[in-house]
């Protein structure tokens, strides 16, 4: 988990003018990248300023960020009547649900399939290897349909369950791959003292799993947090379904141009998972790097 | 969703032949209970993957068979006829060229940018390295969907920010997203500013691989930066080059949510990805052609299954350069 | 055992789990008033979004039942209604935006039929009803609501813009001619607007508008189908002419910057705020105005849908008025569902319809009495005068229905073509035209071919109307 800390800094250097004059160069790098980096940012500022303006004011802003009079009654209009509360609401009990389920599932999956060869094993690792490359808008229709059979279509259970149930095979994968390597001699001992099959996995190797299971979480919240094309699909029909993703794509049509109410909404759906980002940001950049530790 | 599985490529590709060699002490009965213990383990994969992604794609191969509209009950079996249809369909052939090309277009400004990035934010004497770590990440975790509406705004020939500033400095405005051949560029642009932050992680966490040590030893010997980067650095990064190249390329094929929050897929299809080409016969048709997308969509699955065998033999290469490394 | 019940929790467990958790929460997460509503009530009516809603309240209480209304954005309720009808949630009444013709609706059990006692359906008038396009087999299931009197492109300019141009208001360009010197007057102000807007971002809002342009152009047929000879026509010179004029507003810097993705409201919100003097639209351009930007109210001017000749009469011909509002076929109450629907026969409810400045009530007279703007009526005036009704395979002939329902979506649509065309995309027009008449025609044979495989009595020539004479309305024999 420490890849990421900083290298220590070698310093073979001795006097400080010395030193300036060899970090020059970082410094006009670390200009061109302020620079940057504010261009980078760019958008959502903008999109902060904008949700404050006046509505008719942001046509005419041009580049001026700063809104005339305080307009906050935007994110009224977009919690209230766009119903962005309720959407975000509808999204952390999707996020949260999905989250959990792909991890047990995915867990529970890996563990087995990393650990023993059992009858079946092969063709189950080979059915999840074969299925890796599945782009989403090629089962959507199948999946409605069932979903449609099943008297899920137009409900959060039956997202949460498409979401949770539609390829995570990478994450079999990782959890398959890191059980593998724990040293056999963990299930042995547990065994001579007379655990079984079940309190063996909860009590010695889940507990061992933390650093994937955080990376798997992680990357199904983004995941999750993120869809759109299956929530969009699955509340056609019931607008109170809603996502965030889906509502702010229905507020456009709706409201086509009431650009600071979007923007309201836009912040409002951006805030929370960008300050969990902060908060956890080690977190975050650990979980992704795990991709490509070997 | 995109990187998790493209990620399982690596694993994938860690399968070990001999993989859980571990045994119970007696066989039969003990093997029998515990066999049962791990099909209960597997159930709940078995239901939802079954249901939600094998089932699926089963069924893709049956309704790319019939036709259908969706809302009448009846499904007429007509053959092959739809895939006939779909291949002799020009705008699916476009999309085909706007997927590839919008491919060929943000996977390498994803890969090379941001290894330059990486390379420079991973210096310790770079201040404030990892303020802009954050920053470059941070769009990252915003929602595509969302990113997608603010994008129309901020690229708004009249009243956005940045032809604004193309006014403020004397130049023409440019209508980015509404003319046919700027369009795709736009969508692109957003596209690796979305998610360059991942592959700048990415190369962090391969560049960190790197001991420090082995620069310590190079500048000893005399080597400037310039040269550490290309005889030191390089060389051990080439196989993450690959990995982290068949990441981005696998990622590539999931950008309907952006492209149909942007542009949904116009002006003139111009933007018009095959996922938008499945999406508009399927759903936005006003009789929709169930069929007929889903032998788009089989087609695109095939696709981009090749482009994943591709992928995998390609990791297979890149452990071997990496246990020759070793 | 213990253990085996943690482990059911845990595992398959979670789903159910989640399940009840998600059905505990659906309640509050839905925020809908206590009870199931006994009627549920979509449309994608914008402009009549509040009417509707105070409607549906004031008729809770009259019915003494629960009816809840939702306003569905049109680009979207196509497909949520697809997606209700399979899963057998179709709200109770809901409006048609499914594009199919009325027997196959009632063949898949989408609707219920509307029962209404005979005097609610004479209170609107003479000719609203017709078999094959709200009724069936005597049966009524399709109500209608606006008038079949109506286009899409009148000229609505900004007065304020008019007056500094040197236009006067009071008689606005009428031509292509006068139209783009007008353009040329407000280009040459100067004055920080551009001369026009369109939605141009909207292909099938510009279908609309070209179809109309190509009528007031000569064109005698609608929707590129002639009435006379019943062949596809899109590469007929009118549909030609009306697009290379609008790609030389496009091409003379006439046009907004950015026009070519504005969808509608978009389009018409921008030109409220000033931006541009003419935006060709609807009637609805009223209240979707009213809507957006009250203040933009009283700089509301129209003049009637260009010709493309001086001379020249414009002419719009229509098909009989729609089925607007449908019960649907699940529908667990479909007499209440009716005596909704039949509510909105009442002259009330026409009086509130004219007031929401939408597409126009079916009796066009209630506009006049209506609590509506000048240039409302102004725009509805050129409807009575000019619009006529067209001829229809399905009407004379029913059974075309079944061929209708065969019909598969042509792509790319004129909208396109027309998008393509001025975006520099396509470059050969006509050939672009003639191959859509080609993709329609094609596409009529085989649905033509199959209806006749399942036995209905049709054929090419029920598309053709000899006896059709221009600037009449059409009488069947």
């Amino acid at each position: 988990m420490s890849v990421l800390k900083e290298q220590s800094v070698g310093s073979g250097l001795h006097s400080r003018a010395g030193r300036m004059l060899r970090r020059s160069p970082w410094w006009i790098a670390f200009a061109f990248l302020a620079v940057s980096a504010l261009l980078w940012v760019y958008p959502f500022i903008w999109m902060v300023a904008a949700s404050l303006k006046d509505s008719m004011e942001i046509f005419s802003s041009g580049l001026n960020l700063m809104p005339k009079v305080f307009a906050w009654e935007n994110y009224v209009r977009a919690w209230e009547d766009a119903g962005f509360g309720r959407y975000m609401l509808n999204t952390i009990l999707i996020t949260v649900w999905t989250v959990i389920i792909v991890v047990v599932r995915c867990a529970l999956a890996g563990y087995v399939l990393g650990r023993y060869k059992f009858p079946g094993s092969r063709i189950v690792m080979g059915i999840l290897v074969a299925t890796l490359f599945i782009p989403t808008g090629y089962t959507i229709i199948p999946i409605v349909k069932l979903s449609l059979d099943l008297g899920l279509l137009n409900s959060l259970t039956g997202m949460v369950l498409a979401l949770s149930g539609a390829a995570n095979v990478s994450a079999i994968l990782i959890y398959a791959g890191y059980f593998r390597q724990l040293p056999k001699e963990l299930e042995e001992a547990s065994i001579v003292d007379g655990a079984g099959f079940f309190r063996t996995f909860f009590t010695v190797m889940l507990p061992l799993t933390m650093p994937v299971t955080a990376t798997v979480a992680l990357l199904t919240f983004l995941g999750t947090w993120n869809s759109f094309f299956l929530p969009l699909v699955f509340s056609f029909s019931r607008p109170e379904l809603r996502t965030l993703s889906v509502g702010m794509q229905a507020f456009v049509g709706e409201n086509a141009v009431d650009w600071s109410g979007m923007a309201a909404a836009g912040v409002i759906s951006i805030i929370p998972v960008v300050a969990l980002f902060i908060f956890l940001q080690k977190f975050f950049v650990e979980g992704i790097a795990g991709a490509v530790k070997s | 969703m995109s990187t998790t599985t493209a990620k399982a490529a690596l694993q994938g590709a860690r399968q070990d032949p001999k993989a859980g060699a571990y045994r119970g002490p007696t066989r039969t009965k003990m093997e029998r209970r515990r066999n049962l213990w791990i099909w209960l383990f597997l159930l709940p994969t078995v239901v939802l993957y079954g249901l939600y992604s094998i089932y699926p794609i089963i069924a893709s191969y049956w309704y790319s068979l019939v036709q259908w509209n969706g809302f009448e009950s009846e499904q007429t079996f007509v053959g092959i006829s739809n895939y006939e249809a779909v291949l002799a369909d020009p705008a699916f052939w476009s999309s085909v060229r706007i997927t590839l090309i919008f491919m060929l277009l943000v996977a390498p400004a994803r890969i090379l940018l941001s290894l330059v990035l990486a390379v420079v934010l991973n210096s310790p004497k770079l201040p404030f390295s990892k303020l802009f770590r954050t920053v470059f990440f941070l769009p990252v975790v915003t929602t595509t969907a969302i990113v997608g509406v603010v994008m129309q705004f901020i690229f708004d020939p009249s009243s956005g920010p940045i032809n604004a500033a193309l006014r403020a400095v004397g130049l023409d405005g440019v209508n980015f997203l509404g003319d046919s051949s700027s369009a795709l560029f736009t969508v692109s642009a957003v596209y690796v500013w979305k998610f360059f932050g991942i592959t700048m992680i990415y190369w962090i966490a391969a560049l960190q691989t790197i001991s420090s040590d082995v620069y310590e030893a190079a500048k000893i010997d005399g080597a400037g930066a310039v040269q550490i980067f290309r005889f030191i650095t390089l060389p051990l990064l080439k196989p993450f080059l690959i990995i982290i190249s068949l990441l981005t390329i696998e990622d590539t094929f999931r950008a309907f949510d952006l492209m149909l929050t942007m542009t949904g897929g116009g002006p003139f299809f111009s933007t018009e990805i095959i996922e938008i080409y499945i999406y508009r016969w399927a759903f936005a048709a006003s009789i929709p052609q169930l069929g007929f997308a889903s032998a788009a969509a089989v087609l695109f699955g095939l696709f981009v299954f090749v482009v994943g065998l591709i992928q995998l033999w390609g990791v297979y290469a890149a452990r071997r350069i990496q246990a020759e490394n070793k | 055992m213990i253990e085996l019940n943690r482990r059911a929790f845990l595992g398959a467990g979670g789903a159910v789990a989640a399940a009840a958790f998600l059905a505990a929460c659906k309640p509050q997460s839905s925020g809908a008033p206590a009870g199931t509503p006994d009627i549920r009530w979509w449309d994608h009516y914008s402009a009549l979004q509040k009417f509707h809603d105070t409607w549906a309240a004031d008729q809770s209480k009259k019915l003494g039942a629960n009816i809840t209304h939702t306003y569905n954005d049109a680009s979207k309720s196509a497909q949520a209604l697809q997606l209700a009808n399979q899963s057998k949630q179709l709200p109770d009444i809901y409006s048609n935006t499914l594009g199919l013709p009325l027997s196959a609706l009632v063949q898949e059990k989408w609707l219920s039929e509307i029962t209404m006692p005979q005097e609610s359906q004479d209170r609107l008038p003479k000719g609203s009803f017709t078999e094959g396009v709200t009724n069936l087999d005597g049966k009524l299931y399709g109500l209608p609501l606006f008038s079949f009197r109506q286009y899409s492109t009148a000229t609505w300019f900004n007065k304020d813009i008019a007056a500094k141009a040197g236009i006067d208001a009071g008689s606005p360009p009428l031509t292509y001619d006068e139209f783009r010197a007008a353009c040329k007057k407000v280009k040459d102000l100067n004055g920080g607007f551009a001369a026009m807007t369109l939605a141009l971002g909207d292909p099938g809002r510009m279908r609309d508008q070209m179809d109309d342009m190509a009528q007031a152009g000569g064109f005698a047929g609608y929707q590129g189908l002639k009435f006379a000879t019943g062949e596809y026509a899109y590469h007929d010179d009118a549909y030609v002419n009306g697009i290379e004029f609008w790609k030389e507003l496009n091409d003379s810097g006439y046009i907004l910057p950015g026009s070519s993705n504005f969808t509608v409201a978009n389009a018409r919100t921008r030109w409220a705020s000033g931006a541009a003097a003419f935006f060709p639209d609807g009637p609805w351009c009223a209240g979707g105005v009213r809507n957006v930007a009250a203040n933009f109210v009283p700089m509301l001017e129209n003049g009637p849908l260009l010709k493309a000749e001086k001379g020249s009469e414009v002419t719009v011909y229509r098909g009989a008025p729609g089925a607007q509002f449908f019960v649907a076929g699940n529908s667990k109450d479909p007499a209440l569902a009716s005596k909704l629907l039949e509510s909105f026969t009442t002259p009330e409810y026409q009086k509130g319809l004219a007031a929401g400045m939408d597409q126009p009530p079916i009796d066009l007279d209630v506009v006049d009495k209506a609590d509506v703007i000048d240039p409302y009526k102004k725009v509805v005036s050129y409807f009575k005068k000019t619009v006529y009704r067209a001829p229809q395979a399905v009407v004379r002939n029913p059974e075309i229905s079944v061929a209708q329902s065969l019909s598969k979506p042509v792509s790319p649509l004129l909208g396109d073509i027309i998008q393509g065309y001025l975006g520099g995309d396509i470059t050969d027009l006509k050939g672009a035209l003639k191959t859509l008449s080609d993709n329609f025609s094609a596409d009529r044979e085989q649905a033509i071919k199959g209806a006749t495989a399942k036995g209905a009595k049709v054929s090419l020539d029920d598309y053709a109307f000899p006896d059709w004479k221009p600037g009449t309305d059409y009488v069947y024999a």
